[in-house]
């Protein structure tokens, strides 16, 4: 879809109503903090692609060839830690999230501006910690950091623990945040039947990072103190029981999953009902199903326990109850289904990588019902499957949700629009890179191929080539796609107020937004997405906003 | 506004709830240690956790006013005791449904049962 | 009259995005709510573990909780922080009647009541290091020796230690006491920061012009170290 020609750049928005480096880095405005958390995030997934790239590199052999196993162990450490932590938890939320709450809400902005802001300096003061702690103490135990490894491994992980814990708090309080400005700032007319399903979404998440994420914290901290103090709490050697270990350590890293996936679901919601012009089928049953998801994923976390000693009894009880978020997700795959049958779809880069986000969460969700069979699992656990799994779910589906958000929102955000022939041509490059990568993982994994491994069978080799390449006909497109946008941020055409002719209430201002969001008081008529009949509400005044 | 319906209460009342909470306190060390042989040793730990919960609650509802405040905080405070609760049934039910440390001759009690 | 106007107008200052201070009030208390769950959650783990420990290993959980806790000094400390919670409540009260001075009082006595639990910690701590009673590799107590010095005494107490499993676990007992009664005092410590800040601003006579929020939410937050405490008490030394 081509911007409008008529359409001009705002003269005041809330990049030029104050100006200097000082007015970013102590600005209360939720668009600026979303933005730094931006580029903060993105430095993070360079990173850690760049990682994988490296690891990937490394199997292309199945000898030893680029690096030796111990940089190979630290590789995959800090690739999975940068990308679960620094990267995945905070995307979408904190990015997309901080930027559109208030404005679906019809706010100013969030409930406490000033906690945002320091949950930001949170976040990067425990990401660069956490970095340096990885690299300088050369971690090398895997995002997952077992113990008795972790206590018992003469490389620093105490310091990487104090960086997650300073890292959980960030997504705490931003969580926090959310949760209150849904509660109280919701504009005048916007009851809980109108939220838009994002809104919907990021409470579910919300909860999850508010009730979880001081678990991990936790958990981070008795790893630390074990290996500072020696307690002996999961050492059995002095009858620790280093199950409670990892009890704790999913009770939180299995939420989180759906910390990284319900935003996701509320962006393709977004995305499908503005491109599909309607609003989401059964739009009820998808907020209540995310509330389910938020709530079915605090009880199931000891599907990662199978073979780990947990008793037959709660393995059997944690197996049934990991079905449960299959009833929840599949609600919602139905949902999107419906809501794309006879809707007068316009196929746009967001609208493809939305379509490709369902591809990926059914692919690597029915695997992951595979997985929660207790006998299959046995066979699956820690081989490549589990990894081609989490990575169809967590990188297949997020990830493109996370662009399907950047390529949806990048008009009203700056304004501008990127070059859609080489956005998609950039998406397809991802989406093929994707699924050469990881697929043979699957195949891999049924084999018997181990995860975390430095070398491996000469029989398992073409497979592995193959997935190398994926994995570079990926970044090929990541940095593709980077690199239109960056160009789209300086020479795009300006994309006007709604490009997309959404009727989210994201929309009902100009682009970029101004300092306070709206020209307007927004009072709220009708639920989102309602494309029937005109238009509820347009920015009713367009004057130029001067500084306030 | 919410808070109006806190001042119902002077501090007499509050001062009440400070009393009732001693009491319970002295009830649970009682029930505990001087009365414990009356008391079954199967309802020790659930007798002390419903006095700790009625004390808790006394505490969030009068002295927090939660009484007053907004639901929506009444139902993330019982959330939060919820998700608590779950992590401790399913950990420890885990711990008693696993047999081999469910035995008392879990590794390392022989050597030290003989001791004294 | 100037200076009631100027009141009033502080009364009901609040941010450009709330609707009115009550508004913002309600948010507020809200997100301290959301908090303190969050602090439940910090804490459950701890309980957690004390929970299987103390199903593992029940008999050496009851034998040190009974012999090397003191239920005298942590009763003394429940009935001080049940105290200052009151106080605290004082202080609330006083706010929102708009006496600043009352404020400060109430939060001063709390402070010293925090200071005389944080004391007698002090005097439990110093004693559990004497007796070796340390958590995982500095644990130096010789159990079968100390089960033997405390015969009579556990008699007393209706134990029969040849009936008991003494042994092991004993460590973890400490780690936990420590680990709990640690962070829970990290809590009384920043409780007491938190407070005392209040109180400088009460003694200002800032809450004789200004809404009584901070006061409220900082004693919320106290409220939740006590609440804290009622179940560490009959976890640790009761049961
Ligand atoms: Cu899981």
């Amino acid at each position: 879809m081509s911007p409008a020609e008529s359409a001009h750049f705002p003269r005041w928005h809330f990049f030029n109503q104050t100006t200097g480096v000082m007015s970013w880095l102590t600005t209360l405005d939720h668009k600026r903090i979303a933005l730094m958390y931006f580029g903060a995030v993105v430095s993070a997934l360079i990173l850690g692609g760049l990682l994988a790239l490296g690891i990937r590199l490394e199997l292309f052999n199945p000898e030893p060839s680029l690096v030796d196993a111990q940089t190979y162990n630290r590789l995959f450490t800090l690739h999975g830690m940068v990308m679960v932590f620094l990267f995945m938890v905070p995307a979408i939320p904190a990015v997309f999230g901080n930027f559109f709450l208030p404005m679906m809400l019809g706010a100013k902005d969030v409930a406490f501006p000033r906690l945002n802001l320091a949950s930001f300096y949170i976040y990067v003061t425990g990401a660069l910690f956490t970095l340096w702690a990885i690299v300088h103490g050369g971690v090398d135990t895997g995002w997952t950091f077992y113990v008795p490894y972790s206590t018992t491994s003469v490389v620093a992980v105490a310091p990487v623990m104090l960086g997650i814990f300073i890292v959980g708090l960030s997504s705490i309080l931003t969580g926090l945040n959310f949760i209150v400005t849904t509660h109280t700032l919701r504009a005048p007319g916007l009851n809980w039947g109108r939220l838009p399903l994002f809104v919907w979404n990021l409470y579910g998440t919300s909860i999850i990072s508010v009730l979880a994420t001081p678990v991990i914290g936790i958990v981070a901290l008795l790893v630390a103190a074990e290996i500072i103090f020696g307690f002996g709490l999961f050492d059995p050697a002095r009858g620790g029981d280093p199950v409670l270990f990892q009890h704790l350590f999913w009770f939180y890293s299995h939420p989180v999953v759906y910390v990284m996936v319900l935003p996701a679901m509320g962006v393709v919601s977004e995305v499908f009902a503005t491109f599909c012009r309607r609003q989401i089928f059964g739009y009820k049953m998808l907020a209540v199903a995310t509330l389910g998801i938020a709530l079915v994923g605090f009880f199931v976390w000891g599907h990662h326990l199978f073979v780990a000693g947990q008793s037959t009894f709660d393995a059997g009880i944690f197996g049934v109850l990991s079905m449960l978020v299959g009833v929840f997700t599949a609600i919602k795959v139905f949902n999107w289904v419906m809501t794309l049958y006879k809707g007068a779809v316009d196929f746009t880069v967001p609208f493809a990588l939305a379509c490709f986000f369902l591809y990926f969460l059914i692919f690597g969700g029915m695997t992951g019902i595979a997985l929660a069979v207790i006998s299959l699992d046995v066979h699956w656990h820690d081989t490549y499957y589990v990894v081609a799994h989490f990575h169809f779910v967590m990188v297949g589906s997020v990830m493109m949700a996370f662009l399907a958000a950047v390529h949806y929102w990048f008009p009203k955000m700056f304004g501008r629009m990127y070059s859609e022939r080489v956005a998609l041509s950039a998406v397809a490059f991802i989406f093929i890179g994707f699924n050469l990568t990881f697929v043979p993982q699957f195949l891999l994994g049924n084999m018997g191929m181990p995860r975390r491994y430095h070398q491996y069978l000469p029989m398992f080799q073409s497979l592995n080539v193959a997935s190398t390449m994926g994995a570079f006909i990926l970044g090929l497109g990541m940095f593709l796609s980077l690199f239109a946008l960056l160009w789209a941020l300086k020479w795009g055409a300006v994309a006007g107020d709604n490009p997309f002719h959404s009727r989210g209430y994201e929309w009902n201002t100009a682009s970029p937004p101004v300092q306070h969001n709206f020209h307007t008081p927004q009072v709220i008529v009708d639920g989102p997405h309602n494309y029937e009949g005109p238009p509820a509400a347009q920015p009713t005044a367009k004057v130029a906003h001067g500084v306030e | 506004m919410n808070h109006a319906h806190a001042q119902h209460h002077g501090l007499g009342f509050f001062f009440g709830i400070l009393l009732s909470l001693l009491a319970l306190t002295g009830l649970t060390y009682v029930t505990a240690r001087v009365w414990s042989n009356y008391v079954p040793d199967v309802l020790h730990v659930p007798l002390a956790l419903t006095i700790a919960l009625v004390k808790a609650g006394l505490v969030a509802w009068f002295f927090m006013h939660l009484n007053a405040h907004a639901p929506v905080n009444r139902a993330y405070f019982v959330l939060a005791l919820c998700f608590v609760a779950l992590m401790m049934t399913l950990i420890v039910g885990d711990a008693m449904t696993r047999l081999p440390t469910a035995e008392p001759n879990f590794p390392g009690y022989q050597e030290v049962r003989g001791a004294p | 009259m100037a200076s009631n106007e100027a009141a009033a107008v502080e009364l009901t200052a609040h941010a450009d995005h709330f609707v009115d201070a009550a508004h913002e009030r309600r948010a507020a208390q809200f997100g301290m709510w959301l908090f303190l769950a969050n602090e439940i959650l910090l804490f459950g783990p701890l309980f957690t573990a004390f929970a299987l420990y103390r199903y593992l290993y029940r008999d050496t959980f009851a034998y040190l909780s009974a012999v090397h806790l003191d239920w005298k000094l942590g009763t003394v400390n429940t009935v001080v922080l049940l105290v200052s919670s009151f106080t605290v409540v004082v202080a609330g009260w006083a706010a929102r009647c708009r006496r600043s001075i009352w404020v400060g009082h109430a939060l001063i006595a709390t402070i010293v009541l925090a200071g005389g639990f944080l004391v007698v910690k002090y005097f439990e701590y110093t004693h559990k290091f004497h007796e070796g009673l340390l958590p995982g590799k500095y644990f130096t107590l010789d159990l079968a020796h100390d089960v033997a010095l405390h015969m009579e005494s556990l008699r007393e107490m209706g134990l029969n230690p040849a009936q008991m499993r003494i042994g092991p676990g004993a460590s973890m007992f400490f780690a936990l006491y420590f680990l709990i009664t640690g962070l829970h005092g990290l809590h009384v410590v920043i409780g007491m920061g938190v407070l005392g800040w209040m109180a400088v601003r009460a003694y200002r006579g800032e809450f004789a012009v200004r809404n009584d929020t901070p006061v409220e939410l900082s004693g919320l937050y106290w409220h939740l170290v006590d609440l804290i405490w009622i179940f560490v008490y009959p976890t640790l030394y009761l049961l």
